[in-house]
């Protein structure tokens, strides 16, 4: 255990005890036998009341499944006294994975009566790197009144806990796309619905809202009429994540994989937080497919997926793109989020035509791989990179399609944060 | 390595306690072997509760200087030599005293040890234990009991009692010192756990001693002119012994609290954090247990499955009602193969349309045997 536990003072108790005792009864001295009778009386109830202190003793742990890096997350903890005795100094040790320190000790000082419970909440935070992490178990020590026996227990309460990466506002990103729902726009179906474009006038229905109801027409009729109002169509984003093998470079914050997954999180959390439905398609080492949905839960299901994916795949991002774009409907957004630069200009080109001709608008990002540390194959040469952004970038612009160029020496953070990030390009 | 530099609130009382349980056991131990075998003059029982007073609290407040200037293998050898050379010193010195037989040799070695226990507390911050005052103390308790008598009846009872309480007290405060400060009120309920612990056992002792005398060590030849101590004189020293006590006591008590600076240290690996506690809330009664009636060898199969389940729920494990029971196989305690065998026994039995045969049923009661005693199996440390 740790330095509050001591088994120096039990062994000495033995060697000491026993010496006495065998010296008492070979001198037939009394006393000291029943010195030595007297200890190890007390060496015996000590063992006792270790072993029956944690036999009614029970923990949980409740603690919610998921946070963002960085944060401080709060776990509770359930201690229940199941016998009728009062505990005291009980100590609980428990694992929280994304924290720094690998073991929690901590310390239920007491009294915890019998037949009652205490929630013991404790304050860690997210120190690790985003990932999937395991939370526990939990380990329950307690000791007899003199500290000479500890007796120990594993309660197998392990759970994943998932952080997420740290997300910013992608600035560039309000200026694409759908615009915020309840507001006049062009992007409208004519049925009835409820944005703010109007459709016509018909009879009241009984459950109509009595806002709605058009006076004049009402007036002229004689009987109550309501305003009817066309559907918004639903801001849509779409997102394309490259995880072709192929394209990985770098290690650790500074690689291709850390700042697919960062600029993901950050475009996903974006755009859910204006209120887009969002999908996201990819190819990794599994079938990275998160169907289209809104609000902050399927945000958060968007980066539980995100976190999980591996840069594994064989799949190119333009494949992805042909094979799936049916399910990008008319008026939306598509963003590419490629692994590479040196994407093959002519077929982008085509994907790029074939979207914009359905109504979609394209944006392109690329991750400069050349920029970071190489790991399975050489990097292109500085030049022949260059080259290939300026080509990439002329391409964009030509097409008026909305992109950028990230590389390692970026910080991604302010990087993200500018305004003009989907306009260097043009 | 963190390094805590201030004393937890609740630590510091019971750090106090400790150094006076301490100060008792050793005053107790040294006025027992010198009432034993040295007279028990009043002045030398006044000068060992000064000297032991003062080497306490020279211990425990500037102790830590002297270990701060040693590495840590320099400190271990040292306890190593330490330790060798005093567990050969005094078993010389007992082999000694019991082969010569002489009282005087054995007032010396009262006295030597009475010096040595004044060395210890002064090293008493010294390592990571205050075994050196402790083992000392016991030494003397065995020198008083070799005398027999009031003397060595009160030595031993007293004796143990004392070490009792200051085991208990050392280990709340190491406890304690370990997690960050935070309130709790320990004094009390260790002293009283300790107590209601230690009276069966004290008060065992004493009726046997008060049945039966102890009688001193045949071997021992006192001095024809040596004038015997009288029951008046063993009383009044034993009532200055407690003056004296109580006096050291007080002046430890305020010392420690006043000059005692925690020197807490934990592995890397671990970070104790500081707890919220709520106010402890009345456990939910748990559902009834409805004892279904199984019959046969189906049943029997059931039941050592069911049986598993109750003690698992009683290690502490919770399994989910999601969960299949090959899920609770999987995060099961246990042994993995008994546990295997089990849950495929009672699968095909709870939920497969053949009666079980009695091979299998037999094959399920010894595996729910296995698991059970694998189950909430406790680890000493």
């Amino acid at each position: 255990m740790g330095h509050a536990h001591t088994a120096a003072y039990r062994r000495f108790m033995y060697a000491a005890l026993g010496f006495a005792g065998m010296l008492g009864l070979a001198l037939r001295v009394e006393a000291l036998a029943a010195l030595a009778l007297g200890g190890f009386a007390l060496l015996f109830v000590a063992t006792l009341q270790a072993r029956a202190g944690l036999a009614r003793l029970a923990v949980a742990r409740e603690v919610y499944p998921s946070a963002f890096e960085d944060d401080a997350v709060s776990v509770s903890l359930l201690l229940d006294n199941r016998s009728r005795r009062t505990c005291w100094l009980v100590e609980i040790r428990d694992s929280f994975g994304p924290a720094v320190a690998d073991r929690h000790p901590l310390l239920e000082p007491g009294p915890l009566r019998g037949a009652r419970r205490r929630r013991l909440v404790y304050r860690t935070a997210c120190s690790r790197p985003w990932g999937v992490y395991a939370v526990g178990p939990l380990t329950l020590t307690t000791s007899d009144a003199f500290g000479l026996f500890h007796a120990e227990r594993p309660v197998p309460d392990v759970a994943p806990f998932a952080v997420f990466p740290r997300v910013w506002p992608v600035a560039g990103l309000e200026k694409l796309g759908a615009r915020p729902s309840l507001s006049p726009q062009e992007l409208t179906l004519a049925r009835p619905g409820q944005s703010l474009a109007y459709l016509g006038v018909r009879d009241f229905r009984p459950g109509d809202d009595v806002r709605r109801i058009h006076w004049p027409a009402t007036a002229r009729r004689g009987a109550p009429a309501v305003k009817e109002h066309e559907v918004d169509l639903v801001p849509y984003f779409t997102l394309f994540v490259d995880l072709d093998r192929a394209h990985r470079a770098g290690t650790g914050l500074k690689s291709t994989l850390e700042y697919l997954v960062r600029t993901s999180a950050c475009l996903v959390w974006t755009a859910a937080s204006r209120g887009d439905l969002v999908q996201v398609l990819g190819e990794g080492a599994g079938s990275l497919s998160l169907p289209p949905g809104a609000g902050t839960l399927h945000a958060t299901q968007a980066l539980y997926e995100l976190i999980r994916v591996q840069q594994e795949g064989r799949v190119p991002l333009l494949d992805l793109v042909e094979h799936h774009r049916t399910q990008v409907p008319a008026g939306s957004t598509a963003t590419l989020l490629s692994g590479t630069m040196f994407l093959d200009l002519l077929r982008l080109e085509e994907t790029l035509g074939a979207l914009q001709s359905r109504g979609v608008r394209p944006v392109v990002v690329l991750v400069n791989k050349d920029s970071f540390l190489p790991i399975d194959r050489r990097a292109v040469r500085r030049e022949e990179a260059a080259a290939q952004a300026d080509a990439a970038r002329g391409l964009l612009r030509s097409r008026g399609v909305a992109g950028a160029i990230l590389s390692a020496e970026q910080d991604l953070e302010s990087e993200l944060g500018r305004a003009d990030l989907f306009g260097s390009l043009r | 390595m963190s390094e805590t530099t201030r004393v937890p609130d609740a630590a510091l009382p019971i750090l106090a306690a400790r150094s006076v349980a301490l100060y008792a056991l050793s005053l107790h131990a040294a006025a027992g072997a010198l009432m034993a075998w040295a007279g028990g003059d009043a002045w030398i029982l006044t000068l060992a509760a000064v000297a032991l007073a003062l080497a306490l609290i020279i211990g425990e407040t500037l102790g830590g200087m002297v270990e701060g200037g040693l590495e840590r293998t320099s400190r271990l050898r040292l306890r190593v030599t330490v330790t060798a050379a005093y567990g050969g010193f005094v078993i010389l010195a007992l082999t000694a005293a019991v082969g010569a037989g002489e009282a005087r040799l054995l007032g010396q070695e009262a006295l030597l040890f009475t010096v040595l226990q004044a060395a210890f507390l002064l090293l008493v911050d010294l390592g990571r234990t205050r075994l050196g005052p402790v083992a000392n103390a016991l030494v003397l308790v065995v020198l008083a009991s070799l005398r027999g008598g009031v003397v060595a009846a009160v030595a031993v009872v007293g004796g143990l009692a004392l070490l009792g309480f200051f085991l208990a007290l050392d280990h709340t405060a190491r406890v304690l010192q370990a997690y960050p400060a935070g309130r709790a009120d320990l004094l009390g309920a260790t002293l009283r756990r300790a107590g209601g612990t230690l009276a069966p056992i004290v008060v065992g002792l004493t009726i046997l001693f008060a049945l039966s005398p102890p009688a001193p060590l045949r071997q021992v030849r006192f001095p024809a002119a040596a004038p015997g101590t009288s029951d008046e004189d063993v009383a009044a020293a034993y009532r200055r012994l407690v003056v004296f006590a109580l006096a050291g006591s007080a002046m430890i008590f305020g010392a420690v609290r006043l000059f005692r600076r925690d020197r807490g240290a934990r592995s890397p690996l671990e970070e104790a954090l500081p707890l919220e506690r709520t106010v402890e809330e009345m456990l939910p009664e748990p559902p009834p247990v409805l004892h279904r009636d199984y019959r046969g060898r189906r049943g029997r199969i059931v039941r050592a499955y069911v049986h598993v389940l109750d003690r698992a729920r009683g290690a502490g494990f919770r399994p989910r009602p999601s969960q299949t029971p090959r899920d609770i196989a999987a995060h099961l305690p246990a042994p993995a193969g008994p546990v295997g065998a089990l849950t495929e026994l009672f699968v095909a039995a709870r939920y497969g349309p053949d009666e079980p045969s009695e091979e299998q049923a037999v094959a399920a009661e010894r595996a729910g045997q296995a698991v059970a005693a694998g189950l909430g199996r406790h680890k000493r440390i």
